[in-house]
């Protein structure tokens, strides 16, 4: 299977005249006569099969004809659905086929209402096309064209910058005198040419140039004072002399004599078959352009579709996966820079703690590895921040008491606990723990205390005298308390004095001579 | 462009071969973002290793000075003769001896079984080698001339080694009727004491 030629099927052009047909191929500007076909049942039938043995080649027919019609109208700006429907309208308005009808924009223009100029052209004799296009049903015919259509575009190939001129091509069916403006065809018609004698043919261009002239102004497509009118005359080169004689400038008309071979080769044409006019010229430029506007509607152009939806799904589906092919080698590219860059990682890890295990041989032997060691010493100096004698403790308490000789000890416990307070709440229901004291719980390591519950009686007072024992009490509270990292944490006075608690006593001779007793909690933070 | 049923009837196989390559190239694209993904992950790793190692090089004279200061406190704590087995008879040899010494009146102990310890604050994290630290409650019950006894009693059972030596709590009370008469030499003071005897429990030593 030749993929090329799916792709980039041939081209093949359709020279339409009102007697023949003729067929042409055409490849890389090489323009091949391939077959010319009479009108008639017998040439249309040749026809039907040359098309038949050529099924993928895009057809393209040109039609050169008398009958085909331009005019110009202003319509209101709509869009959209609107514009469709008016268009449609006015094409069936004015011609009574619309098969082969087409309609160009030529811009807007403000008046008292925005307003759309729309060329409508049609061929008005769709006749003498149907056995042709008959022909073409099954074939991929890609549009019908005119000749005055491909007119602006050969103008562009062969650089013609006038805003506005006519150009004057003979052809095997006439003279054809395409109006150009604004790089848009405005009008076009084919006049007769006796192309055997070239003196006749020139004094013919020189003469429908100056009807077309009169003709474009009576139409008001030309103003009066529009000055000259461009004419630019496509000549063969050897006949340019007769031309040169016959057309010459007046006030009306402004001659241009282009060389039509030059023409050609500056187009891009490079070969062509001998005998061919001007059509070459337009049959080289249709091929290479390809212009979007045409005559055939969607059912005569159904196989080009098909094809081109066929080409746009594959071509699509190609182009995505190429564009995925590609992104994903850029990625499989980048994952080899990075696998590039993870070896070079790698060794240099390795390397590193090669160099670290070196390093690590002149460290010291351990009894233990080296993690356990480390957790064990952890451990023991967490200990050993927990672990105090109580002598300084207990000799602090001991200084305090020296100050308060009424201060009888009787009992002291001593231990490491977590949270004072509540321990001495726990003893001594007092209200003491009110003050901000730690809710009981399990102690936090840092938190640690010693405490001392100490047990006393007060010596030298009567049993109920109760304002002298608060007095040596609060003394002894006192003396604790400036004793540094010392707290008194809960105290239990022999005469509770809080008005929360209930006060009970029994004042007897008995209970005054016994030695009233208390007891003191007191607390140091360890490590404090 | 307008197609009919029988054109797109003719348009599967295209359909078919666009939605085709199309597969392809997501698949290819699918596959090679798994690959830049891992091989993205496989370096971020190897970089973190790298950094660790390097974090690791450079701190290698820190650490050698760490295991040196954690040698010395080991060496600490094997001079107290705290590594090892438990050394009770030691003690109880040393809690005579400081008796004797001291002159202290009747001493009467208990030595409860091992634990692991199970101090507030302290994990001990599970070690390769099955290293512990262990406490023995040592509980004491003296008869105390004063208060000073028991303090030196202590200070004399730390000082003496075999194990790290921890009291964690001390009750003492007047003994009733000794306040006034009797000898200079009857005790004064009863004390009881708990104190934990900590060692570290080693595998040859279980």
């Amino acid at each position: 299977m030749n993929l090329r030629a799916h792709i980039v099927p041939d081209k093949r052009l359709l020279y339409l005249t009102s007697h023949r047909l003729q067929a042409f191929s055409w490849k890389v500007g090489v323009l091949a006569r391939e077959g010319a076909f009479e009108a008639g049942e017998a040439g249309v039938a040749a026809f039907a099969r040359y098309v038949a043995a050529s099924p993928k080649s895009l057809y393209y027919l040109v039609a050169d004809l008398v009958d085909e019609d331009f005019v110009q109208e202003n319509l209101p700006y709509v869009r959209g659905g609107d514009r469709r429907a008016l268009i449609a309208r006015k094409l069936a308005q004015r011609y009574r086929d619309t098969t082969l009808a087409l309609t160009l924009t030529l811009g807007t223009q403000q008046a008292a209402r925005r307003e759309e100029r729309v060329l409508f052209s049609s061929f008005t004799n769709t006749q003498q096309f149907q056995p042709w296009l008959e022909a073409l049903k099954t074939a991929r015919l890609v549009g019908v064209y005119s000749l005055a259509l491909i007119a602006p575009l050969l103008a562009k190939r062969i650089k013609l910058l006038a805003p506005s001129f006519v150009l004057m091509s003979h052809q095997e069916s006439g003279l054809r005198q395409s109006y150009v403006e604004d790089g848009q065809i405005r009008f076009s018609r084919l006049g007769r040419a006796e192309s055997a004698d070239p003196r006749a043919a020139a004094e013919a261009c020189a003469a429908e140039s100056a009807r077309i002239q009169q003709y474009l102004i009576n139409l008001r497509v030309l103003s009066r004072e529009s000055g000259p009118l461009d004419v630019v005359v496509l000549t063969p080169a050897a006949e340019r002399r007769f031309y040169e004689a016959a057309c010459s400038n007046n006030p009306r008309l402004n001659f241009h004599l282009v060389d039509l071979e030059s023409a050609c080769r500056s187009a891009g044409l490079k070969s062509a078959p001998e005998g061919l006019l001007c059509e070459r010229l337009f049959l080289h430029v249709l091929a290479e352009t390809q212009p979007r506007r045409q005559f055939a509607g969607d059912a005569l152009r159904r196989h080009y579709h098909a094809w081109v939806a066929r080409l746009a799904l594959l071509s699509g589906g190609a182009a995505v996966c190429a564009l995925c092919l590609l992104l994903s080698g850029l990625k499989f590219l980048d994952a080899a820079l990075v696998r590039e860059q993870l070896a070079s990682d790698r060794l240099q890890e390795s390397r590193g703690a090669q160099q670290y295990a070196g390093l690590q041989a002149r460290f010291p032997k351990t009894p233990l590895s080296r993690e356990d060691l480390k957790q064990t010493v952890q451990t023991f100096n967490a200990m050993l921040r927990q672990t105090v004698l109580p002598s300084p403790f207990l000799g602090e308490i001991s200084t305090a008491l020296a100050t308060v000789p009424q201060v009888d000890l009787d009992k002291l416990d001593w231990e490491i606990a977590g949270s004072p307070r509540s321990r001495a709440a726990a003893n001594v229901p007092r209200p003491e723990s009110r003050r901000g004291a730690p809710a009981a719980g399990a102690p936090a390591a840092s938190r640690l205390y010693e405490v001392a519950d100490i047990s006393a009686r007060i010596t030298g007072v009567q049993g109920g005298d109760y304002r002298a024992m608060k007095a040596i009490v609060s003394q002894f509270v006192d003396a604790l308390r400036q004793r540094p990292g010392l707290e008194v944490v809960g105290t239990h006075m022999p005469f509770d004095f809080l008005a929360d608690n209930t006060v009970a006593g029994d004042i007897s001779e008995e209970e005054r001579n016994e030695a009233p007793k208390f007891s003191i909690t007191v607390s140091r933070r360890i490590g404090s | 462009m307008r197609l009919d049923r029988s054109d797109l009837k003719r348009l599967r196989g295209p359909i078919a071969a666009a939605l085709i390559l199309i597969g392809i190239g997501v698949a290819a694209l699918i596959v090679s973002d798994n690959r830049l993904v891992e091989a993205r992950k496989a370096q971020k790793a190897a970089q973190d290793q790298l950094r660790s190692t390097r974090d690791r090089v450079s701190r290698v004279a820190e650490e050698e000075r760490e295991i040196r200061d954690n040698l010395v406190h080991f060496e600490k704590m094997a001079s107290r003769g705290m590594v090892g087995a438990e050394k009770r008879l030691e003690w109880i040899e040393s809690i005579a001896a400081i008796r004797q010494r001291r002159r202290l009146f009747e001493i009467r102990y208990t030595v409860d079984a091992q634990r692991v310890v199970d101090y507030p604050g302290i994990v001990q994290a599970r070690k390769s080698d099955g290293t512990t630290f262990v406490a023995s409650k040592l509980k004491l019950e003296m008869q105390l001339l004063h208060e000073g006894d028991l303090l030196d009693f202590l200070a004399d059972l730390q000082t003496a080694g075999n194990s790290l030596v921890s009291p964690r709590s001390c009750s003492i009370s007047r003994v009733e009727g000794a306040g006034g008469g009797g000898g200079p030499m009857r005790p004064r003071l009863r004390a009881s004491c708990v104190v934990d005897m900590i060692t570290l429990k080693t595998p040859d030593a279980a």
